[in-house]
């Protein structure tokens, strides 16, 4: 249920892909925009609720829906306009896209830079 | 081939390899260490987040020519051993709220968030939302709301 919610956010957000020419323009996961921890809410509370039929049976991704859709319902009370295609950020492409013909990118080489 | 020597996990090591390959594949590839994961190879996921000199890297986008023979490389494979417990405080707080799910970032995590909280600790504070926000380690399950809390009672015991 975490990670459904965790998905619903990205998915009425940030994550897509996007298909041009035959390639996905997505290449890493900077550019697929799946939910980090700067956008993970604060607080989460899983309610399970009890038995009613005594059989064994699963959850799956039945939280997926329901969350994308409140967040999509609280995108639209914070900026007044009710989103109507998803993610609403999909048709602004923020990113360079990698190349789609080799040589693939080199790992790179200035790590030391970042250590904290 | 050139000599790469450095310190990993307490032991000084020695591996006969070009200086531009990354250290994450000379951890992973050549010495058999694997607990820093491979995701990306272009230092976005960070599931290969290891310590060097007891910070926080990448080793994925470090040319192992780049160390020196006193560099101490610290994987999740050696992190208990520097508070010498069968359990670093992290990892303790890891199983008692139950973080993983499938578990692939989590060695990564787990380093990151080491790295995170004696950064607060040098600075005099607290683990700060902040901080936790900063923390780029991508969990494709969701588990984000128990890492936050596994961090906040992993500190309370480092």
């Amino acid at each position: 249920m975490m990670g459904c919610a965790m998905d619903g956010i990205a998915l009425a957000l940030t994550s897509s892909l996007h298909l041009r020419d035959g390639y996905f323009l997505e290449a890493s996961w900077d550019n697929y925009y799946y939910t980090r921890q700067w956008n993970t809410p604060p607080e989460l509370d899983i309610v399970i609720m009890p038995d009613t039929t005594g059989k064994p049976g699963g959850a799956g991704e039945l939280g997926v829906a329901a969350s994308m859709a409140a967040v999509a319902c609280a995108y639209g009370r914070a900026t007044g306009t009710m989103p109507t295609t998803f993610p609403v950020n999909h048709g602004t492409l923020s990113f360079e896209p990698k190349p789609t013909t080799p040589p693939v990118p080199q790992s790179p080489t200035d790590g030391l830079d970042h250590a904290y | 081939m050139p000599e790469q020597t450095f310190r990993l996990n307490g032991e000084q090591v020695t591996v006969d390899i070009g200086d531009d390959v990354r250290l994450l594949w000379v951890l992973r590839d050549v010495l058999g260490v694997t607990g820093p994961k491979y995701g990306c190879g272009i230092n976005v996921c960070k599931a290969c987040t290891s310590h060097l000199n007891g910070r926080a890297v990448n080793p994925c986008a470090i040319p192992v020519g780049e160390l020196t023979p006193t560099d101490e490389v610290t994987t999740i494979e050696g992190l208990a051993d520097t508070v010498s417990a069968d359990l670093h405080p992290m990892q303790q707080a890891w199983i008692d709220q139950d973080v993983a799910q499938c578990g692939y970032c989590q060695p990564g995590q787990i380093m990151a968030a080491v790295a995170v909280v004696r950064r607060a600790a040098e600075e005099g504070r607290e683990v700060t939302d902040a901080d936790l926000d900063g923390i780029r380690n991508i969990c494709r399950c969701g588990t984000y709301v128990r890492i936050r809390e596994a961090i906040r009672a992993g500190a309370e015991n480092m």
